[in-house]
Order: structure tokens, then C-alpha cells, then sequence
């Protein structure tokens, strides 16, 4: 018990600690043919983390990331809880053990979007602002 | 200037070159195929005691270059290989072996099958110990991924189970089972650290020379859980080890034998990490059960752990620092029957205190320097140190790595 008090106030100072920056709000986004609606953040934590690789109806999951900039911070931030320094180690940690590949990268919201709009088993984010009716914004729960 | 100035040379060489590149979506030929890699090149030096290589006086034996090649072939089946070449000290000389070859079936997100070469899943870290560019410090801590042991944890030819299931908003848990053989190395830290004990035993019956070493591994397998519950950032595993190997060799004209049963490698693992911080914690057992020569080696249940946390200052700028704790005998930890059998007490133990800073020159560019300050010569340091060990040793760890 006591020893349990400790550690919740070692990791509550680390928290304090950190300087975490305000994110930028973005929309996760699907192909239009793609029926899924919606998804809770674990789902699209999962997603993006290579650990559920296939869309209910049992096609492959094509995961996009962006290059950097506030959108890639605030989602990598707010939904995978890391610093894209730490998803780039992540993602490097399962090429190099050989689990997985690299997830294609987009440097700007309009290719993601252009790529998304071209393929059905894709998925990525952008900036709210720059939804249109080319992709759909999936809502998270 | 030596070979391994010559070494690093070029490496530095080849690092400014590969800055000039373009970026990794280079060598992504198309959406099936890629090719990457990595780079490291370190330099040691220690005091008091030599240390995986000649580190007294400084050394530039302490490098691997990786090549890694992925193909898809559809949602379901990947084909990767990795070739990598390493040089620590007498272990590997640059020689290019393949880390690990897996044609990679997925079934669904909760089954999946790898067949050749794997990695094995042994503590957090364990399948990517040979990539410097993932880990805070130059060496990860040796209680647990004691490089001794390597060639024996690192990767076996045989097959793999893994998967990963979801509980919603109650976590996710990985796993992984293994069954294979290793491909041992007459240079491989397993193998040195058995011929040393032959060698000693033949020394002192007064028996011939020791020659034609050979390792032959028969098996390992194990598996480990990983469960990432809804608290964002924390992790916490388990994994579990063990294998088996015979040795031939001969003294003077006769043949002689020895096994080796490394067996119950367990790891508990917990790791939380936030965007700017990492905290992690393992402890582990371990039975390295021996006979060589007809003689059943009394060498008990290791036990290791280590703390280990890492702080950004800034973001490209990490200073962490670990407490890494080892014991040879666990019933043991003063090292009293070493006494009795006329070896020195502090080859029972090794106490690491380290700290390292680490600058993200770029995001494929790393620099790492480390001081460690050590208690005790436990993990196989007579083998390095064959004119004799002391007990209070440090050294220091400059490496700069790239991967592309």
C-alpha cells in the first residue's frame, strides 16, 4: 500500500515534469466506400501502432502517417500518447526485429488526403479544417 | 592509425554521405518492397578492467551495421530479412550474418505465424538489442541482456506463434511463443565462456590441452506476454526462456564433452513512458546448469534487475541514468562459496551505476556518451581479463549512430 502511495507520486511528479504541447485538432479519416463511422481511441491507437492490422471485413489496414508539423504532433500526442520522436523509435523498434514495415508517410494534409481518397484501406489524419468531401472524418469515441 | 581508426574513418565518411540523401522514402522501391538499415560506431574505454574487448586501452570495437530488407506479398504474407555485421571485442570481426529471415503469415490481429530465423522476445528489448539508434544508452543493461549471452537469446531458426488480442477499453496484450535452434559461433560469448571453464578444469587436473571446440545448440523455446492496460504509456510484460547446448571438444588426443542447460529464463518487465520521459524496471532469474568433463558444475539461480529512467531536457536532448544489479548465485549474493573455492567474492556480483547523454542530431542521426561506475566482475569478466579482475571498475561509452 504504502509502497503503491510512492510510485503513484514518483509517476505524478514525471507527469508534472513533462512539457507536453498543446495539440492541434485533427479528424481521422477513411475512404468514403469504407462503412466504418466510427471508432473508440483504442481502436485507432491499435491502428496506428501495427497492432490491429485488418479492417472488419478482413482487408488490410493501410496505415498513413504525416512527416511532422502541429497535426502529426497533436494525433501522435493526444491518441498515441507519445512524442513523434517516440513513435519514430517505435516504429523503427518493429522493422528492426523484424515485426513489421514502416508505415507510408505524407508530408502535408492534402496528400494525405489525395491517398486516402484513392484507396479504400487507408487510413490517416489531417488537419479539421481541411476536411472535405473527398475523404471521411471518422468520428472517435 | 589502426584498423579500427580506419573503421571509424570511413564510417564517419559514409555517415556524411548518407546526410546528403535523400530521406528513407528513397529506398521504398514501391509500396512492396523496402530496404533499410543502420549504422553504429562506438568507442570504449575502461579502467581497472578490460570489458567485452582490450577497453583499457581504448577501443574502437564496438560496431554494427544492419541491412534490412521487407517485402509484401499480400495483406496477409511478408517476406524480411536482415543482414547484420557487428564487431565487440573478439565477438563477430565484421563478419555479415543474417540476423534474422521470417516469411511472416498473419491470420488475423490475434494469430500469426513466422517461419525461419526469429527473434526472440525476452524482456522489453531483447528482439532490438542490436539497434543502438532505439535504445537511451550505448549498452543495454547487462543484468538482463548480458552480452555474454547473446548468441544464445538473440535469435533461433525455427518458428514463431504471435499475436495480439484487444479487450477494448480494458488494454491489449501481445504475445509470442518461439521453438528452434541456435546457430552458435565459436566467437560467440556462450561458447568462450564454456571453453574458459574446460580450459580451467583441464589446468588444474593436469590434463592436455583443450582444442576443437565445438557448440552445438539442441533447442530453445519460450514465449513472452506483453499487456498494455488503458493507462496510456505503461506497459507490463513477462517472458520466459530456455534452451540446451552440447560441446565437443578434445583434450589433448582424448574427446571431451560438456553441456550447458540454460533454462527458466524469467523476465518481468514494466516500462512507463510519456512523451517526455521513460521509466522502466526488469527483473529477471535465470539457471545456467552446467557439467563439463563428468562434473556437474555448481552454479545456482542468477538473479538481475535494473531501474532505469530517461528525461528530454529537450526534445533532440535525453539524459537518463540506470542502477543495473546483478548476482552470480541468488543464494549467494556475497559470493562466499566463490571464497571456499579459492576465487575472489566480487566475481559474485556486478553493481552498475550509469548515466548518458543522448543528442537526436536529426532523426537519423544520434551521438551517446556514458559513464558507468561498477562493483564486482560477475558476467563472465575473467574471460577479458585474463591477468586477473579487481572489483571496483568504470568505464566510458562515446557511440554515434544512423539509420536510414
Amino acid at each position: 500500500m504504502i509502497l503503491s502511495k510512492h510510485l503513484s507520486l514518483f509517476f505524478l511528479l514525471l507527469t508534472l515534469l513533462s512539457n507536453r504541447v498543446e495539440a492541434a485538432d485533427f479528424v481521422v479519416v477513411v475512404n468514403k466506400e469504407n462503412p466504418i463511422e466510427s471508432l473508440y481511441k483504442s481502436e485507432v491507437k491499435n491502428i496506428f501502432l501495427g497492432k490491429k492490422i485488418f479492417w472488419s471485413d478482413g482487408h488490410g489496414i493501410d496505415v498513413l502517417l504525416q512527416t511532422d508539423g502541429d497535426v502529426h504532433r497533436g494525433f501522435v500526442l493526444e491518441i498515441l500518447s507519445k512524442s513523434p520522436r517516440q513513435l519514430s523509435i517505435y516504429w523503427l523498434q518493429e522493422l528492426f526485429s523484424g515485426k513489421a514495415m514502416l508505415p507510408k508517410e505524407y508530408p502535408d494534409d492534402q496528400s494525405v488526403k489525395n491517398e486516402v481518397a484513392a484507396n479504400p484501406a487507408a487510413i490517416g489524419y489531417i488537419d479539421i479544417l481541411q476536411l472535405d468531401d473527398t475523404v471521411r472524418g471518422i468520428q472517435l469515441k | 592509425m589502426n584498423r579500427y581508426q580506419g573503421v571509424f574513418c570511413i564510417f564517419l565518411s559514409g555517415l556524411i554521405f548518407l546526410q546528403t540523401i535523400t530521406p528513407c522514402q528513397a529506398y521504398n522501391f514501391n509500396e512492396q518492397l523496402s530496404i533499410n538499415g543502420f549504422l553504429s560506431q562506438g568507442y570504449i574505454k575502461s579502467s581497472h578492467n578490460n570489458f567485452l574487448s582490450n577497453s583499457l586501452d581504448g577501443s574502437f570495437q564496438l560496431n554494427e551495421f544492419g541491412l534490412t530488407v521487407n517485402s509484401v506479398v499480400n495483406d496477409n504474407l511478408r517476406l524480411g530479412l536482415q543482414l547484420l555485421s557487428r564487431d565487440v571485442g573478439e565477438e563477430g570481426n565484421n563478419d555479415v550474418l543474417l540476423d534474422w529471415a521470417v516469411a511472416d503469415y498473419r491470420f488475423q490481429d490475434w494469430l500469426g505465424l513466422r517461419l525461419g530465423k526469429v527473434k526472440l522476445p525476452i524482456g522489453l528489448y531483447n528482439q532490438s538489442r542490436d539497434t543502438d539508434f532505439l535504445r537511451p544508452m550505448a549498452f543495454l543493461p547487462q543484468s538482463i541482456y548480458d552480452e555474454n549471452k547473446r548468441s544464445l537469446l538473440v535469435a533461433a531458426m525455427g518458428g514463431s506463434i504471435y499475436g495480439n488480442l484487444s479487450f477494448g477499453n480494458r488494454g491489449n496484450l501481445d504475445y509470442q511463443t518461439y521453438y528452434g535452434k541456435i546457430d552458435f559461433r565459436e566467437d560467440s560469448g556462450q561458447s568462450r565462456g564454456m571453453e574458459y571453464l574446460v580450459n580451467t578444469m583441464t589446468r588444474q587436473r593436469g590434463l592436455g590441452p583443450v582444442s576443437d571446440f565445438e557448440a552445438d545448440n539442441r533447442y530453445v523455446y519460450g514465449g513472452s506476454l506483453l499487456y498494455s492496460p488503458p493507462l496510456d504509456g505503461l506497459r507490463l510484460g513477462v517472458s520466459y526462456f530456455t534452451g540446451q547446448t552440447d560441446f565437443a571438444f578434445k583434450v589433448g588426443t582424448k574427446d571431451g564433452a560438456a553441456r550447458g542447460t540454460n533454462k527458466d529464463l524469467v523476465v518481468l518487465s514494466l516500462e512507463y513512458a510519456q512523451p517526455d520521459w521513460k521509466f522502466a524496471v526488469e527483473y529477471s532469474e535465470f539457471t545456467s546448469d552446467r557439467e563439463a568433463l563428468g562434473r556437474d558444475i555448481p552454479d545456482g539461480r542468477s538473479q538481475g534487475a535494473y531501474v532505469q529512467l530517461c528525461y528530454h531536457l529537450s526534445e533532440p536532448l535525453a539524459l537518463s541514468a540506470v542502477y543495473d544489479v546483478f548476482y552470480a548465485d541468488k543464494n549467494d549474493p556475497d559470493g562466499n562459496n566463490l571464497v571456499t573455492h579459492g576465487q575472489p567474492d566480487f566475481l559474485g556480483w556486478r553493481k552498475d551505476f550509469g548515466v548518458v547523454l543522448r543528442w537526436d542530431i536529426n532523426n537519423r542521426w544520434i551521438i551517446k556518451a556514458e559513464q558507468h561506475w561498477v562493483d564486482g566482475a560477475a558476467l563472465q569478466m575473467p574471460i577479458f581479463n585474463p591477468q586477473g579482475v579487481e572489483r571496483l571498475w568504470n568505464y566510458f561509452a562515446l557511440k554515434t549512430s544512423f539509420n536510414f
